[in-house]
């Protein structure tokens, strides 16, 4: 049966934005972690961002034996490092997946629709999230941002699949849940780690003399360089002022709660 | 020939950090940018001219500095409260300050009247002229709530009217792992040759390891780790912020259940406030001197001034008159004193007239009156009334 609708806890939201606006050159995708109530509800609190080992700018989808071994390692990790299932005392699991769609439609493609399929098969509550970002219209000189929720159904005609619509609300949660801290700020080692990797599997190419060694090590230098540059840099900042905010507010909250307290013992 | 070009430029983490803040608000928001501003000029030549020159002007939006609500620094006429403004910027240069945003759903991307108010009182009062307003509005793509989208433009004043500026939103772009070479030149004497050999080792720590990798891959890591302790200086801050936000919905709730209880309590040992208070001694006096007169012990009046004998207060008070109410007690012995001398004077008459002037007034009376009310209308033209 159809999941119902979807809720996306905001600073969920916030991970998988950061994420998406990450590149526009290629798809990024991650892992949606929640639970399934009762209504078929899809409740979904924090997102995994997933290391590609096989990049295509194209491409982002995984297949779904490689999906299942990232999701219970992905669970075993995340159950383990949070103990989420011990204090909110209810299971959680990998409920769904999301990827974007950099420069074009948010609509899922034919073979987003055919993968939520394959994916649906080992879990039919499972939810595909498409973010779709860096659109512009160059004529009113706006820029665009678009999200959608879908699953797969088998199509009355012929063996394909199509899409159905599934609603998403965004739950507002003020507080940044550490969950979802520790996964925005996990985004630069994971991109320095494929760099890095890929780095060491062509310099251990052993016909290569020192010109083109020295020529490789600058490439990694300059990739660095532009993930320091264009995401590592605007996390700090971003954290940065996050903090800044917070103290203000702790200042603010704390006379206020002791305005409360004055106006508690008056009574 | 001049071109001029304005670009805005953000990076994806502060367009986040705006969508979470108004996800988490009913309402619309606003606030302002702070960033900086940089011009370049270029020298262009083409086959048709050579004095081609680009003025380009980038604004970069560094962060955004969120207001507790709405038409915070500014009034309904929108004039701006300068205050406010030196407040919320206060731990900022107010050069830096480079616009300001607005957040609404579900309306065009278009500047309203207000809007474009407030940005000319605020171009005249910060320092950097060339402010720019960000609009972003999100709205539903589907009826069924399945997609939703966001739009956002920057506005900026030419002189004579607004003029959208696309935003550009600053990412990795394109990490080429195709500039990597895995096949070397096909020139043996390049690798043989002296050059490279003497100073092959300037570049390389050991046989094999680049110093420069080294270098940029030991910083990035050292960055890295100064992130991992800003995010745990954030989560501390967050639970913290989770926790007095609780502690204050709670102490609401406390007071609010005290205000409660206390009204409760407040009610049960008084009357209502609906109700009028009854006067006991006047009551008391009045059913002493007008015994047979019980409507004139109520306190509720009909629409057209009549008393409702149904609410007529019929209790004993247990008023003790001569102590109480000693004038009353006086009254009521002279009442009675005229009241016989008036018998006995009327008697005479009677004798003499043959129908007395009360009968002549009660044929006057309508037909439904109460017997009851017969008897009140004649003890009160007997002028029973006290003088005060």
């Amino acid at each position: 049966m159809a999941v119902s609708a979807v809720h996306l806890e905001s600073d969920a939201f916030l991970v998988c934005m950061n994420h998406a606006l990450s590149t526009e050159k290629e798809e990024v995708m991650g892992l949606c972690i929640g639970e399934v109530d009762t209504n078929r509800i899809v409740h979904i609190h924090s997102v995994i961002i997933l290391r590609r080992s096989d990049k295509r700018k194209d491409r982002v989808e995984i297949s779904p034996e490689q999906l299942s071994a990232a999701s219970t390692e992905a669970e075993i990790s995340f159950n383990f490092t949070h103990r989420l299932a011990e204090m909110t005392g209810r299971p959680v699991r990998v409920v769904g997946w999301y990827h974007s769609h950099p420069h074009i439609t948010v609509w899922p493609s034919h073979v987003d629709v055919r993968t939520q399929a394959m994916y649906q098969m080992m879990d039919q509550g499972f939810v595909g999230l498409i973010f779709s970002c860096f659109i512009e219209d160059k004529n009113t000189k706006t820029g665009r941002v678009l999200y959608t929720c879908f699953q797969s159904v088998q199509a009355q005609k012929g063996s394909e699949y199509e899409r159905i619509e599934i609603p998403i609300h965004v739950v507002p949660h003020e507080a940044i849940g550490k969950v979802c801290l520790e996964s925005a700020v996990e985004l630069p080692r994971i991109l320095c780690q494929e760099e890095q990797d890929t780095y060491r599997r062509i310099h251990s190419l052993t016909h290569l003399d020192p010109i083109t060694k020295i020529h490789n090590g600058s490439v990694f230098t300059k990739n660095l360089c532009s993930q320091m540059s264009a995401v590592s840099g605007p996390l700090l900042q971003w954290l940065e002022d996050r903090l800044e905010q917070n103290k203000q507010s702790i200042v603010e909250l704390q006379k206020e709660k002791e305005r409360l307290i004055q106006e508690l013992a008056s009574l | 020939m001049e071109e001029y070009s304005t670009t805005v430029r953000l990076s994806g983490f502060v367009l986040g950090s705006l969508m979470f803040q108004h996800l988490n608000t009913d309402s619309d928001v606003e606030g302002l940018l702070v960033g900086e501003s940089v011009r370049e000029e270029k020298s262009k030549i083409t086959d048709s001219q050579t004095d081609h020159i680009q003025f380009l002007h980038t604004i970069n939006i560094q962060k955004h500095i969120t207001c507790r609500r709405i038409h915070s620094f500014y009034n309904n006429a929108c004039e701006i409260d300068e205050e406010k403004i030196r407040e919320i910027t206060s731990n900022f240069n107010e050069e830096n300050v480079i616009g300001w945003y607005r957040q609404r759903r579900n309306t065009t991307q278009q500047m309203t009247l207000k809007e474009q108010l407030v940005h000319q009182n605020l171009r005249r009062l910060l320092p950097h002229q060339e402010l720019i307003f960000i609009l972003l509005t999100p709205s539903d793509t589907t009826s069924s709530g399945s997609t939703h989208r966001l739009e956002y433009t920057a506005f900026i004043w030419n002189g004579s009217q607004y003029s959208s500026v696309l935003i550009s939103i600053g990412n990795l772009g394109m990490l080429d792992q195709q500039d990597y070479w895995r096949f070397s030149t096909t020139c043996p004497s390049l690798s043989r040759c002296q050059a490279v050999k003497k100073h092959k080792t300037k570049f390389f720590s050991t046989e094999d390891d680049l110093r420069e990798v080294e270098k940029v891959s030991n910083m990035n890591d050292a960055l890295l780790d100064e992130m991992k302790t800003a995010c745990e200086k954030v989560e501390k801050s967050e639970r913290l912020v989770e926790k007095l936000q609780a502690d204050i919905t709670e102490l609401k709730e406390a007071i609010s259940k005290q205000k409660k209880k206390q009204q409760q309590c407040n009610t049960t040992e008084t009357s209502t406030p609906n109700e009028p208070k009854e006067n006991v001694l006047l009551c008391a006096a009045l059913k002493a001197l007008f015994p047979n007169s019980p409507s004139l012990r109520t306190q509720t009046l009909t629409v057209q001034g009549f008393p409702v004998l149904e609410v007529c207060c019929s209790s004993e008070h247990g008023i003790d008159i001569p102590s109480r109410l000693p004038l009353v007690l006086e009254y009521e012995q002279g009442l009675r004193k005229r009241k016989t001398s008036r018998d006995c004077r009327s008697q005479e008459k009677s004798q003499v007239a043959g129908t007395s002037l009360r009968r002549k007034r009660k044929r006057n009376t309508t037909d439904t009156q109460d017997p009851v009310e017969e008897e009140e209308v004649d003890n009160l033209q007997d002028s029973n009334s006290p003088v005060f």
